[in-house]
């Protein structure tokens, strides 16, 4: 970067930002004297917002888990005799066109919408993670890794997602590859950054050849310091990746039918909007609710992993 | 400083000659045969040679890349496959629907973020503080093609204030407007929320700056020292985000425009995209690239122009 | 601050007020606003992939095929076979002008002809204009074309709007901006101006005098103006009608009902030649054994389907060509497998397979999966939800893949798919051979279904011009289709147009989706 503000602590709040520019000045500010494990826990407990996110969290993970077996019909079981029909005492949350169980298809739904965030972050993470790495250790590489990430960060907000999957084709998977790939940047950013800096502070290191046990070395030493940033930043990443991938789906180009992924349920439902608008409403809920748990639970750990912040 | 735009307008190239490559080769990552969409069903093998041909699809890579940018630089991104129009003049059509878009969701982003975070900041820990906050949340929390919706149902279908889709003319025509107030702020209100809690945090810390309490100290009018200082030492790390979110808003402009059935590039690529009609996409792609990499450049150079503390090294 | 915000929170709230309450415009009845869904390739319709109404409104045709599937004189006021079919005769009617003034006449029809064959032009559709070996102009108003063999289906593909009759004057004039900025035929309507993405406007051709027999108005029609609106959201186009801004949209089948009740809106049902199947892919295994793919067809109850995807507008149909085409036939009905899971299941075994919890297994171990390939809109995707709950009945694993509309269209040639769920829409019999002709694998046989005995049968059915002896021909390929079942037909649609219920005297055209305007009025 060609700038250091002297004013580092105004970075600190770009991690609200999905698209935050300054990875590295974010790595910078969230480090300081390790806090012990039980402190973070405390401070997360005393956040209000935290616990509501963690309480939300929590009941989703459960979800993802057990979501299809505590549903109260089979997702997929059909009931040509009651299609269509509105929120009730049997259908808590109404039926589709297939007279299916809106709200068993949510719930059994939970376990796509969400782990398709997660894995596409853990996508883009390992390639990050591996390409900041290269970079930061080689300058033979390092040209070259970073203007090819230069190249992925010229596309905005969804556009390399979408251009991605309009290359590969619709489908799941695909969205996963193409979200992970759309979150490279910012990771391999952070990484390098920090790997400049062990080599940095440690002549004896930045001058002799590498070897394995150095790149370990600098491997631990640059995780120690970065993972912090890297769970709170990969939170508000997550969130991210389940809207963008819901995002996809509704467009059509991400989850198949028959699968209950969210962003499908609300473009499947959005034929019926006029006659049956719980079709678009339940799912819709279901995803702001997920994001926003997960999100308040990103800002509460950002704050208890703040050492700046007092309890 | 006129050193630093030189070289930061240097540093443009090989990210635009990047993305011209990513841009072009998707066509020929891409499974299937792009011809086979443009052929009716009683066409026969003969019919299909000839369009190929005329697509100059049967020539070799590098010669269709070098035509692909040499075309790219004079603005010319070919045929669509699918209608034989000219790319760039569809696209000329369609990009001040996107512009006005992305204008009045920018609009509503700046006049409803800004002013709550800074209420929130003034009022500390109180009602306004939490409501605002709420609101930020959610703002982003909430998808946009289901805000979109809910807008749709509740502002177009269940009261009929505003029209549910569609366009009318250019927005400084009264009826133009109107017609995109529902898709700007479906897309307004995610970059709202984040301005909002970026105004907050900005102005929260720069209130506890030791000149501001100088100022104080000195015995200024409050309201005073918080619009001189606070606020325009507040604004200025936002102006970075606001270029941010300006792309943002450009990306989002693919499922607004899909939803309230808006003539923009957005809508355009989409449909594209169904049809396999690359040299849009491609168009698309690039365009909107570019555009982000110049707006970026724009607001690094406000920035930097602003903050005098910026080091250019 | 506060102050200075609550008064900018009233100034917008002012500002918006202001622009709700704006008066709605008084309807004028000199126009009408129909929705579209997609832009049309090209208003040129030698190029043009496809045709829509705005089409059929431009440009007219030599011959005229009605709604109920008879030929009427159009362009031409007369036509006379002669040498078995092989050569073609038109007399022209001498009143007629294109919309730039310039004369319709055997020159003009020439033009048009040798302008589809161009390789230059890579029009689409030189395969169906016939072997075409000469076009001579025998006097002002009469042209005689010869062919290689007799073209079975020349009157049906002449009707197509695909051969309408273009203005050369104006083709020479315009060159490569023909068919975006301008389009000059002879129709009822003219061109006005289409802004792509947004609406395509056509104007009545006051000198219009043309009309085909079986209209009550043979001169100009009576709405002025008709403005086709880009409407690509079916939502948005539904809110459209209610709302009355839109006089004329289909309506989905989920909405059709709600629609009845309204009376501001008048549904029209009207039959589609148009058949939705399921097509096996035949050349890949396991389901180039055709056992596997019987065993498919005996899961399938078609009226189940209609009702509950369809929500009961469409008819069931089991043969692989729609009701009113030559060469349907309704004993065929009985050729087509009955939905019978225990005859499924017992094929299935026949073939080597064996039945588990987990689903059906080959002696290898390897599982039996069978993938639904289909356009990823909402129609089509309900269609293979309902479809894949029949078949998963057999114990199968089944799974659903929804590409977009370019991409099923570019992929399935190449074959990696088991099944592909789609429909055709075209009123002549020989289009069969597009698609299940082993010629045609590479491109639209996307079953890649290889069989000579019908290639034989297709052969001959493409130039035997005795329509009884070619309905025979006909009903023994379809019997070859249905017993072998490369396809699986299921139902051809009813469309729904919704219709201002001022409106009147609309009339279908030959396809029976799309609306012709001559003797429209409004109330």
């Amino acid at each position: 970067m060609n700038k250091t503000p002297k004013n580092r602590r105004s970075f600190f709040k770009n991690i609200l930002q999905n698209n935050s520019k300054k990875p590295e000045d974010f790595a910078r500010e969230i480090k300081g004297p390790p806090h012990s494990k039980s402190r973070v826990w405390l401070k997360l407990k005393r956040n209000k917002s935290a616990l509501m996110g963690i309480i939300i969290i929590s009941i989703f993970i459960m979800l993802i888990f057990f979501g299809e077996a505590i549903a109260p019909y089979d997702p997929l079981e059909t009931d040509y005799q009651n299609i269509l029909s509105a929120p009730s005492l049997d259908n808590w949350l109404g039926t589709d066109f297939m007279g299916r169980d809106v709200f068993s298809r949510i719930l059994a739904g939970t376990r796509l919408s969400l782990t398709v965030g997660f894995i596409a972050i853990a996508i883009g993470l390992s390639i990050g993670v591996f390409l900041g790495l290269v970079a930061g250790l080689y300058k033979s590489w390092d040209n070259l890794i970073m203007r090819f990430i230069d190249v992925l960060m010229a596309f905005p907000g969804l556009l390399l997602s979408i251009t991605i999957v309009a290359t590969l084709g619709a489908g799941l998977q695909n969205v996963m590859i193409a979200i992970g790939i759309s979150s490279v940047p910012l990771y391999a950013r952070l990484i390098r950054g920090e790997v400049l800096k062990v080599k940095e502070n440690d002549y004896i290191l930045a001058a002799r050849a590498l070897g394995a046990k150095d790149i370990r070395l600098i491997f631990q030493h640059v995780l120690i310091n970065i993972a912090a940033p890297i769970i709170v930043y990969s939170t508000f990443r997550v969130a991210s990746a389940v809207l963008a991938a819901s995002s996809l789906s509704f467009l059509g180009l991400g989850a198949q039918p028959p699968d209950p992924e969210w962003g499908r349920l609300i473009n499947q439902g959005r034929q019926y909007m006029l006659i049956a608008p719980w079709l678009v409403l339940a799912p819709g809920t279901f995803i702001t609710l997920a994001i926003l748990g997960i999100n308040l639970f990103g800002d509460g750990l950002r704050d208890a992993l703040d050492p700046r912040i007092g309890e | 400083m006129h050193q630093y735009i030189l070289r930061r307008m240097f540093m443009l190239i090989p990210v635009v000659i990047g993305v011209s490559i990513l841009t072009f080769l998707m066509i020929h990552i891409a499974p299937g045969d792009p011809v086979s969409v443009m052929l009716p069903d009683h066409a026969t093998s003969q019919d299909a040679e000839l369009i190929r041909a005329r697509l100059g699809l049967d020539q070799p890579l590098p010669i269709q890349y070098y035509s692909f940018v040499r075309n790219a630089i004079q603005l010319d991104f070919g045929q669509s496959v699918q209608t034989g129009r000219r790319v760039s003049t569809e696209l000329f059509a369609r990009w001040p629907t996107t512009f006005q878009l992305t204008i009045v969701s920018l609009t509503i982003a700046i006049l409803t973020g800004i002013p709550l975070g800074i209420m929130a900041a003034l009022k500390r820990a109180s009602f306004t503080d939490h409501f605002s906050m709420v609101f930020a949340l959610l703002g982003f929390c909430l998808p946009n093609f289901f805000l979109a919706l809910l807008l749709q149902l509740l502002f177009g279908l269940q009261l009929g204030w505003l029209p549910m889709y569609g366009v009318s003319g250019p927005i400084w025509t009264g009826e133009g407007l109107k017609y995109l107030i529902l898709p700007g702020l479906s897309l307004g209100l995610s970059s709202a929320g984040v301005l909002a809690r970026m105004t907050r945090s900005n102005m929260l810390e720069v209130i506890q700056v030791d000149y501001i309490r100088t100022a104080r100290a000195k015995g200024l009018w409050e309201r005073r020292i918080i619009f001189k200082h606070a606020l325009k030492n507040a604004l200025i790390p936002i102006t970075t985000i606001v270029g941010v979110q300006f792309g943002f808003l450009l990306g989002g402009a693919f499922i607004t425009e899909t939803v309230f059935a808006l003539p923009g590039v957005g809508r355009y690529a989409v449909n594209a995209i169904f049809a396999r009609d690359f040299p849009i996409i491609q168009a698309v792609t690039l365009m909107m690239a570019l555009i982000f990499v110049l707006a970026n450049l724009g607001v690094d150079l406000l920035y930097a122009y602003l903050d005098p503390r910026i080091r250019y090294e | 601050m506060l102050k200075y915000f609550s008064v900018f929170i009233l100034a917008m709230g002012l500002v918006l007020g202001g622009l709700v309450l704006d008066a709605d415009a008084v309807q004028a009845k000199d126009y009408l606003n129909i929705a579209y869904g997609s832009d049309p390739v090209s208003l040129d319709v030698h190029v043009a992939p496809s045709t829509s109404h705005y089409h059929n409104h431009i440009y007219d045709t030599l011959v005229v095929r009605s709604g109920d599937g008879d030929y009427y004189p159009g362009l031409a006021s007369d036509w006379e076979f002669a040498d078995d079919g092989a050569v073609v005769t038109f007399y022209l009617r001498e009143d007629v002008w294109f919309h730039d003034g310039t004369k319709f006449n055997a020159d003009a029809v020439q033009f048009n002809f040798e302008r589809i064959l161009d390789p230059a032009v890579a029009s689409p559709h030189g395969g169906i204009a016939g072997p075409i070996t000469g076009i001579f102009v025998e006097d002002e108003y009469t042209i005689t074309i010869n062919y290689e063999e007799p073209v079975a289906a020349l009157l049906y593909n002449y009707s197509q709007t695909f051969f309408g009759m273009q203005s050369p004057a104006a083709i020479e004039k315009y060159k490569d901006e023909y068919g975006n900025e301008y389009a000059v035929g002879t129709g009822p309507y003219k061109l006005d101006v289409w802004n792509a993405g947004e609406e395509i406007v056509l104007v009545r051709n006051e000198d219009y005098s043309w009309g085909a027999d079986f209209y009550d108005n043979q001169g100009p029609a009576k709405i002025e103006r008709l403005v086709f609106q880009n409407m690509p959201d079916e939502m948005t186009t539904l809110l459209g009608l209610q709302g009355g801004s839109i006089d004329i949209a289909n309506i989905p089948t989920p909405y059709i009902e709600i629609f009845e009740e309204n009376p501001d809106v008048d549904v029209q049902l009207a039959p589609v030649g148009r058949v939705t199947y399921l097509g096996i892919n035949s050349s890949k295994e396991p389901w180039s054994d055709m056992r596997l793919r019987q065993a498919i067809a005996h899961t399938i109850d078609r009226e189940e389907i209609v009702q509950v995807a369809m929500n009961g507008y469409a008819v069931p149909n089991p043969t692989p060509l729609a009701p009113g085409v030559l060469g349907y036939d309704e004993d065929l009905h009985d050729v087509a497998a009955p939905q019978d899971i225990e005859a499924g299941k017992e094929l299935l075994r026949e073939a080597g397979y064996n039945e588990t919890d987990q689903g059906w297994f080959d002696e290898d171990g390897n599982e039996l999966i069978f993938n639904i390939w289909t356009y990823s809109t909402d129609e089509y995707s309900r269609l293979a939800e309902v479809t894949r709950e029949q078949i998963i009945k057999l114990g199968l694993t089944v799974t659903i893949e929804t590409l977009e509309s370019g991409t099923l269209l570019s992929r399935t040639p190449d074959g990696d798919h088991d099944s592909v769920l789609i429909a055709y829409g075209w009123s002549d019999p020989g289009i069969l051979n597009s698609f299940l002709h082993s010629d045609n694998l590479d491109r639209s046989n996307r079953v890649h279904y290889v069989n000579p005995d019908l290639d034989r049968l297709l052969d001959r059915g493409a130039v035997t011009v005795d329509p009884e002896e070619r309905a025979r021909i006909y009903h023994e390929a379809q019997k070859i289709i249905i017993e072998e079942a490369p396809w699986i037909p299921l139902f051809t649609v009813t469309n729904a147009l919704g219709v201002n219920t001022e409106l009147q005297g609309l009339r279908r055209g030959p396809g029976g989706a799309e609306p012709r305007f001559l003797d429209a009025y409004f109330d």
